[in-house]
């Protein structure tokens, strides 16, 4: 290290705390914008072996919205190291175990593999809804924006508004639970084939 | 011996005893290269020859590495520079090239770390250049920022 360089020194020793609210949006794609702050992306001074990482709080992951019929089948895998001790646990029993543990897993394999993982992944506070600790809710400085407006639903607009707008269809009252889009689960609940990793393409510049 | 084999002796260069430097001389100079290496194959010429043609090759391919990583760096900084004054890099980079402006990713990432300001003012000249010439609200970039004196470039120019 030359001379000039020694007294090189980054403005990192702040780390900054952000807000992402994950009301109905997607995780897997919420992940990899949790990702630019976590490792410090966002920054200039970007360097994949330099500390810049910020803190990033996450509330109501209760809600968070998987696309599709990912409920049914993504499913988690998990060996205990025993012989026959491997499991497939679908989403939405690991959503009912634990309410954080989607977004964690998200962030997790949306960060890259190395040694900073770990430390980065203790800098995501994850909470499943919007209680936050005062001491932590002191620190947050800058909510980032999520990917998706949140709508309204019918039940809460106010029937004042609702009924205002014109009526153009008669649907019928089962329109709704009829439909049979996304499959239902399997009762039997056997193993789901795996889908491919979630990226979604254009995140990086090169 | 006949007199006829004496007489037929020619000079060859070739058959000068020439024995070159001794086998430790020889082997001296990998096992300078291997001075650092662990366990025999610091010492044992035949464990020590492998590694450190093993080790040059790894350090060939780690000289290409080196600046298709460094490239990746700039870039990656170029894009959160520009991400910070709420643009794209590819606007950037596009708007910069209309308007002539020969600057290296390198050179932007410098400016976007050491000379914030500097960076923002090109990127403001690089969007309204890019506005100017036409291409269209791919993006949804919106107005681009005012304050900005565009002279001589406002022609629409073929990319």
């Amino acid at each position: 290290m030359s001379s000039f360089r020694r007294a090189q020194q980054w403005a990192t020793f702040a780390r900054s705390w952000h807000l992402y609210d994950m009301k109905w949006q997607n995780p897997y794609e919420s992940a990899y914008v949790i990702k630019k702050y976590l490792s410090g992306l966002w920054k200039p001074i970007y360097h994949p072996l330099n500390n810049c990482g910020d803190h990033v709080v996450v509330i109501n992951s209760k809600e968070v919205a998987l696309p599709g019929d990912d409920w049914y089948r993504r499913a988690y895998f998990h060996h205990r190291r025993y012989a026959g001790s491997k499991s497939w646990t679908l989403a939405w029993e690991l959503h009912e175990a634990d309410n954080t543990l989607i977004v964690k897993k998200a962030v997790y394999f949306a960060l890259e593999k190395g040694l900073f993982r770990g430390n980065q992944m203790t800098r995501l506070h994850i909470f499943p809804d919007a209680n936050i600790p005062p001491e932590i809710a002191g620190n947050i400085t800058n909510q980032i924006r999520p990917l998706r407006p949140v709508p309204s639903k019918l039940e809460e607009v106010p029937d004042e508004v609702a009924s205002q707008c014109p009526q153009l269809f008669d649907l019928p009252a089962d329109f709704v639970e009829g439909s049979d889009l996304w499959g239902k689960p399997d009762p039997e609940r056997k193993a789901q084939p795996i889908r491919t990793p979630y990226k979604p393409k254009g995140q990086e510049p090169w | 011996m006949f007199w006829t084999s004496v007489l037929s002796f020619k000079f060859n260069p070739n058959r000068i005893y020439n024995p070159g430097p001794t086998k430790f001389w020889r082997r001296r100079k990998v096992f300078r290269l291997s001075a650092a290496f662990f366990g025999r194959r610091r010492n044992c010429w035949r464990l020590a020859i492998q590694g450190v043609n093993k080790s040059m090759l790894h350090a060939a391919c780690g000289r290409k590495q080196r600046s298709r990583d460094l490239m990746k760096l700039h870039a990656q900084r170029v894009f959160s520079g520009a991400e910070e004054i709420g643009m794209h890099m590819a606007v950037y980079r596009k708007g910069l090239e209309c308007s002539k402006v020969c600057l290296s990713n390198r050179s932007l990432s410098d400016l976007a770390i050491w000379e914030p300001r500097t960076f923002k003012a090109l990127g403001h000249f690089a969007w309204n250049n890019y506005a100017a010439q036409g291409f269209g609200d791919i993006r949804k970039l919106g107005n681009p920022p005012e304050g900005v004196f565009l002279r001589g470039l406002q022609n629409p120019k073929k990319m």
